[in-house]
């Protein structure tokens, strides 16, 4: 087996679906081809991270009856917003920065994607990790993170175009959750306003799962 | 790509094209017996693919193949499945063209599963179940399959009717259905979704920046739900329709036509909802947008 004999059994390698005899031609290539073998590596550890994605966080819709009786309970108070804002800036920094900062590295050349790679580079601000705090959404920085993590992982896979698309997208997100952050701020508890978060949450993993999902392109 | 197949009752056939010589457009025509119902799978990296469903129980493969092209295998397990990919030729280089433009004729009532780069995807005449997937090939269906289940990233998606439990996705592409039959899927991210008609049973339709519009009669009991980040929302519905609505947008308009004004959900901050209902019972639509434009409007 050769370098673009691998390239097309791969997928089926990963899957264990390849038959006995071109598992084993496969295998053989990659104990003598280290790029193959590199490749398969970080594949491999692709899909295991996708697959510990925490799918939890894929409808929360379902979090709603728990917010809606947080709400009723009248247990969101006006300041809490404050004071867990300054505990998660710093995790805001580090974990998003350092994440997303690799994401961007040999992309900056393109025009729209520099545009707005600042959102991609700072993270969410500290106001809408308070807000996912309100909601219940605690580990909601670990599953953004983990989700360009795995992006990045695909970005050589995909087109200049795709990601600029993604990016574009992706900003449009923050950018709403900024400024649906920001009305709590002002309105602690306002059930509409929670709900507007927990949809454009939903929207940005949907959408980094998805890109995760794409097909080669390039 | 597939992978899995039982050599032991597998036939192949290759058709070569260049092997590092240029032969344009190498032409292709086999015509191999299928099994009714039985699976197939088809794969291209470029060009075109034409699928055509007939009462025969043959299964024909005509066109051409790209010079770049090292064959087209066509592969049939102990099961009847078959299996085409086209195979480029390692030596390949920039002057040769990948572009291979087949057509594909095969008994109605098979289940089709395509895979494809950029390669565009035209299917008509099928009643078994549909598969398509491409990157930036543009993808066109016409009639009526049995199931219907699309991704693209790029490319637009052309589907004349829709049947129950369709699944459609899209990054970029423009998603247009002509007519809806049931339940539905439909997700994008900056394409529009556009549904010309049709009636919907459970339906969500979602995107980011795309906008979302639906001409189709909501049914009497399916749930609708439409959400888009930026995205106008734009449903028209019977006058007399009875149905649940609820509408909300943090800072976007909505035009109702069938109903109250919306309220302000707060004097402190941005956002309007509207619920209501015309009647007892029917489908509860839901329609929600961060800052796109909400209408409901009617026919």
């Amino acid at each position: 087996m050769n370098c673009s004999e691998f390239a097309s059994h791969v997928d089926g390698y990963l899957d264990g679906r390849l038959l006995p005899e071109d598992e084993k031609a496969l295998r053989n290539h990659l104990a003598e081809c280290p790029v193959c073998a590199e490749e398969a590596e970080v594949a491999q550890d692709l899909r295991q991270r996708a697959a510990r994605l925490p799918r939890s966080l894929d409808p929360p819709r379902d979090l709603w009856p728990e917010i809606a009786t947080r709400i009723t309970a009248e247990t969101v108070v006006q300041g809490r917003f404050v004071r867990r804002a300054l505990m998660a800036a710093a995790a805001a920094a580090l974990v998003a920065g350092s994440v997303v900062t690799a994401y961007m590295v040999g992309r900056s050349q393109t025009g729209t994607i520099v545009e707005n790679r600042q959102v991609i580079e700072t993270g969410p601000s500290e106001i809408v990790l308070a807000s996912f705090q309100e909601l219940g959404v605690a580990d909601y920085l670990v599953t953004r993170s983990g989700l360009f993590g795995a992006l990045e992982e695909r970005s050589d896979d995909l087109s200049p175009e795709t990601l600029e698309v993604l990016m574009v997208n992706l900003k449009v997100i923050d950018d709403a959750m900024e400024k649906i952050a920001e009305a709590l701020g002002e309105e602690p508890g306002n059930e509409f306003l929670m709900k507007q978060l927990a949809a454009a949450y939903r929207r940005q993993i949907d959408l980094l799962e998805t890109a995760v999902r794409l097909p080669a392109e390039v | 790509m597939r992978e899995t197949m039982n050599k032991t009752f597998t036939m192949l056939i290759l058709i070569c094209a260049a092997a590092g010589a240029a032969w344009a457009s190498q032409p292709v025509n086999e015509t191999i017996p299928v099994t009714p119902g039985s699976e197939i799978s088809v794969e291209n990296l470029a060009g075109s693919l034409t699928f055509e469903g007939w009462d025969s129980a043959m299964l024909e493969v005509t066109g051409t193949l790209g010079d770049g092209v090292e064959r087209l295998d066509i592969d049939i397990d102990e099961d009847g499945e078959i299996y085409l990919e086209v195979e480029f030729d390692e030596d390949y280089h920039g002057k040769q063209t990948l572009s291979t433009d087949l057509t594909i004729r095969l008994p109605a009532g098979s289940e089709l599963s395509v895979e494809t780069v950029s390669s565009s995807i035209s299917v008509s005449g099928m009643s078994g179940g549909l598969d398509l997937e491409t990157v930036s090939g543009a993808i066109q269906t016409r009639g009526m399959p049995a199931s219907l289940d699309i991704e693209s990233v790029s490319g637009s998606v052309d589907v004349e009717t829709a049947p129950s439990e369709t699944d459609v996705e899209s990054v970029s592409g423009h998603i247009e259905i002509g007519s809806v039959m049931g339940d539905i899927d439909a997700a994008n991210v900056s394409g529009d979704i556009v549904i010309n008609g049709g009636t919907l049973g459970e339906a969500s339709m979602e995107s980011v920046s795309g906008n979302i519009t639906c001409l189709a009669a909501p049914g009497p009991a399916g749930d609708v739900d439409m959400e888009t980040m930026s995205g106008t929302i734009s449903l028209v519905v019977d006058a007399g329709a009875v149905a649940t609505y609820d509408l909300s947008t943090f800072s976007g308009s909505i035009t109702n036509e069938i109903g109250p004004e919306p309220q302000r959900t707060s004097k402190y901050t941005p956002g309007k909802e509207l619920s209501f209902n015309t009647g007892t019972g029917g489908p509860r639509i839901s329609l929600e947008s961060f800052s796109g434009a909400i209408k409901l409007m009617t026919r």
